[in-house]
């Protein structure tokens, strides 16, 4: 196997079109070379699925760094007066602080918020699965989205027609503003509406996810919220079982249970 | 819900090639995968390396369009991650003292048919390159995993441009051999 013809640049695509050309009438007509071609492709597929994985490695360590704890400062002997002064004031700041961080951190908008804050398939240009880089007609929505102008995003997002093979990402979208701007009944209605056609099932489990965060921050059918935490928990392949148990994690956690 | 429906429709976006889908299992899933190499003596490293080698093994075996998977996703990579640790620990137990997997976990891993793994392409090509000799390794390192053009490898490597392409062809025949293709 030598690589004379240069093999490498020809699969990543580096050739020029007649030296292209005149290679793959090459690997027409010698079989051992249309084999040492294979191999090549199959050597890159392995380092860009390598690559790939490494990349979303790099991302779950980032998720899950380890803030180092700082060394705790020496104890000092104190006086009774002293100590209980300070006590008292600690106890102060802890009851002060403990209701303002589970208000900021577990309440049921902030729960709500952080979970739809993840969801990185929302306002974005490439929202749409499958879809080209270069036209892009969810553009004047994100764009609208991006720009916190929900009221033309819902106006945006509205006018794609059931018929449109993007309506299901469109809705996605549209739900997405509806909650951005507390309109939740609108936002249950259009998820409801997308779950209820099912056209795919990654669209469906996502308008579910969704509309759990949308039950939760209206703080309505906290029924309807129970069981569909529960139906996503449960089921080993719902794309947001991972999430729904650390949101079951959350609503369990001590400082929720301090206020709420 | 239709659990097999659901199931079929990721196995059809990896083989359609889907990042969102790919990123989305391999997130989902590593850290179950993980949990087993973590809790018999393996680093997180090591449990990075088994977890990566199982997901080759599943989006190589889903180009098979006659693949046909017994188990749920996730517990068809656990039962993987779990097959090639168990090998490593077996390879490594002389070396450093570990313990040795017991007969029912050996036995678990051939029912998930694992058996047939160390004969996939990129198992063949992932032991063949900690093999490979140095040079080599990293002129394919070069070449494929970074993406860079002769003339930057030349240069890195101190080579001259042709030089890099003969070295390149001798090194991907080594490979080759090595991996019994």
């Amino acid at each position: 196997m030598e690589d004379k013809y240069n093999i490498a640049d020809y699969i990543k695509g580096r050739m020029s079109p007649e030296d292209q050309a005149a290679m793959e009438q090459q690997i027409q007509l010698d079989k051992d070379l249309a084999a040492d071609v294979d191999f090549y492709k199959d050597l890159q597929g392995f380092a860009d699925l390598k690559n790939q994985m490494d990349a979303f490695d790099a991302d779950l360590q980032e998720e899950t760094k380890i803030v180092e704890m700082k060394p705790q400062a020496k104890v000092r002997r104190l006086n009774l007066r002293r100590t209980m002064s300070l006590a008292a004031s600690f106890l102060v700041l802890l009851v002060a602080g403990g209701l303002w961080f589970s208000n900021t951190n577990y309440s049921d908008q902030a729960l709500s918020s952080k979970n739809v804050d993840r969801l990185d398939w929302l306002a974005t240009n490439d929202s749409r699965q499958g879809g080209s880089e270069n036209i892009d007609p969810f553009k004047t929505g994100i764009d609208a989205l991006q720009d916190k102008d929900y009221a033309a995003a819902i106006d945006f997002f509205e006018s794609i027609p059931k018929s449109d093979a993007t309506w299901s990402q469109a809705r996605l979208q549209l739900a997405y503003a509806q909650y951005q701007s507390t309109n939740y009944q609108n936002a249950k209605t259009t998820l409801d509406e997308l779950i209820q056609e099912n056209r795919s099932t990654i669209n469906r489990q996502k308008a579910e996810w969704l509309k759990l965060q949308v039950l939760l921050a209206s703080g309505q059918s906290k029924d309807e919220f129970e069981q569909l935490l529960n139906t996503i928990s449960t089921n080993a392949q719902h794309l947001f079982q991972p999430q729904a148990l650390e949101m079951q994690q959350d609503l369990n956690t001590f400082w929720r249970k301090l206020i709420f | 819900m239709d659990v097999r429906i659901s199931q079929a429709e990721i196995i059809a976006q990896i083989r359609a090639g889907d990042d969102r889908t790919i990123e989305s299992l391999y997130k989902n899933t590593f850290a179950y995968c993980a949990s087993y190499v973590l809790k018999n003596e393996g680093s997180r490293e090591d449990a990075k390396d088994a977890f990566q080698r199982a997901f080759m093994v599943l989006v190589e075996k889903v180009k098979d369009e006659n693949f046909e998977i017994k188990h749920n996703l996730k517990s068809y990579l656990y039962g993987i991650t779990r097959y090639i640790w168990i090998a490593e620990i077996e390879k490594q137990k002389k070396r450093r003292n570990l313990t040795t997997p017991t007969q029912e976990e050996a036995e678990e891993s051939i029912l998930f048919g694992e058996e047939d793994v160390k004969e996939l392409k990129f198992q063949k090509m992932y032991k063949a390159l900690e093999h490979l000799g140095e040079n080599c390794r990293k002129l394919i390192q070069l070449t494929f995993f970074k993406n860079q053009r002769d003339k930057e490898i030349a240069k890195q490597m101190n080579y001259s441009d042709s030089f890099v392409r003969n070295k390149r062809g001798r090194c991907m025949k080594q490979l080759r051999k090595m991996m019994g293709a």
